[in-house]
């Protein structure tokens, strides 16, 4: 980073080329478009190099860096926080990576399934989607998600239950325990609507 | 067991599912039916949730991430063109209003100067002409004025 902060362009090559899919990745969970992940985490790079000078290695790198595009993300205001609508682009599941299915029926299915895991994560609000993001898919502690969300940890932990009971609502028909338990004033009647929106 | 279940539910609801149980939570879960339960729930959804995957980044981004650089480079310098532009050259909007302040101000200017110039020649003479004024006035006449011995004595005087 220091390099960095002098202004080495060669440096940040090399910086970016080691941390772009991780910083990719986390964009598209949260957003769930390629494009604006893209372009979430070219800013996320163009920032990181703006702030290099008055980077402090206080904390990892890594976290430093998920905490830039993390607040770039909640900032952005995404879209599916006011109109609750989700990406219609057809071309989102199919640039999914598919799973090792073994037969038409099974890949089927597993893209049903792949589609309601999707949809029930960006129906959830903001904040919630992106403790849940960081904390599942990235592997961030809670206090590092604290930081990063400019939070304190209790408030992260109670984003994080009501992410996993909203999760839970939602996919109750895909967890094997929980499809006696569907409550009809539950959120996940909300989400069922919501997935039907995605072609 | 050292915890009670909703403590234990919480803590393994709150856990991250790819997190080893410590000793604690592992020999309630391995006692408690219910906590098992909801251990095997957590685990389930948390395995749902691995399939929603990111695909992978296609394009290289730092191109893009120098091309921003440069462009942020250069707008302070684009900005600062734009203002002295604007500033020289006024938008159209704004002319109007600019001329015609700028009408007032050369036409008070003008009406100023022109005042000035008339007080000029209507007010106070010059010196030489005030006291050859006030000289004729006041001072008596030179004696023999009009046959008069008084200067002031205007009766006295002979009318020729």
């Amino acid at each position: 980073m220091k390099s960095v902060a002098q202004g080495d362009h060669e440096a940040l090559r090399s910086v970016v080329r080691r941390h772009q899919e991780a910083v990719f990745r986390l964009a598209y969970r949260y957003l769930g478009t390629r494009a604006e992940a893209e372009d979430m985490a070219q800013e996320t790079f163009v920032r990181l190099f703006e702030a290099a000078p008055r980077y402090q290695p206080t904390a990892g790198f890594r976290s430093y860096l998920f905490t830039i595009v993390t607040r770039l993300c909640l900032n952005k205001k995404a879209r599916f926080s006011n109109s609750r609508e989700l990406p219609t682009d057809a071309s989102v599941l199919e640039e999914l990576p598919s799973g090792a299915a073994t037969s038409p029926e099974h890949d089927l299915i597993s893209q049903e399934r792949r589609s309601a895991v999707r949809a029930a994560i960006l129906a959830l609000p903001d904040e919630q989607r992106m403790a849940i993001v960081l904390f599942r898919f990235q592997g961030l502690s809670y206090a590092e998600i604290a930081e990063a969300m400019s939070k304190t940890v209790p408030a992260v932990t109670s984003l994080i239950w009501r992410a996993n009971e909203r999760l839970r609502d939602g996919l109750h028909h895909l967890l094997p325990d929980e499809k006696s338990k569907v409550r009809k004033d539950s959120p996940s009647h909300r989400l069922d609507r919501t997935e039907a929106k995605i072609p | 067991m050292k915890f009670g279940c909703d403590t234990v539910r919480k803590r393994l609801t709150l856990l991250n599912a790819g997190a080893p149980l410590d000793a604690d939570l592992s020999e309630h879960v391995a006692a408690c039916e219910g906590c098992r339960h909801v251990f095997r729930s957590k685990h389930a959804l948390w395995s749902l949730l691995g399939e929603y995957d990111a695909p992978s980044l296609t394009v290289d981004l730092f191109p893009g991430v120098e091309q921003q650089l440069e462009r942020n480079r250069r707008r302070p310098l684009r900005e600062s063109l734009a203002a002295w532009t604007e500033a020289l050259v006024p938008r159209p909007r704004f002319a109007g209003a600019a001329l015609a302040a700028l009408g007032i101000i050369i036409g008070a200017w003008t009406g100023t100067m022109l005042t000035a110039t008339e007080d000029a020649q209507t007010s106070d003479p010059p010196a030489s002409v005030e006291s050859e004024t006030y000289a004729s006035i006041f001072e008596p006449s030179p004696p023999g004025f009009l046959g008069a011995t008084d200067p002031w004595d205007v009766q006295g005087a002979k009318v020729p």
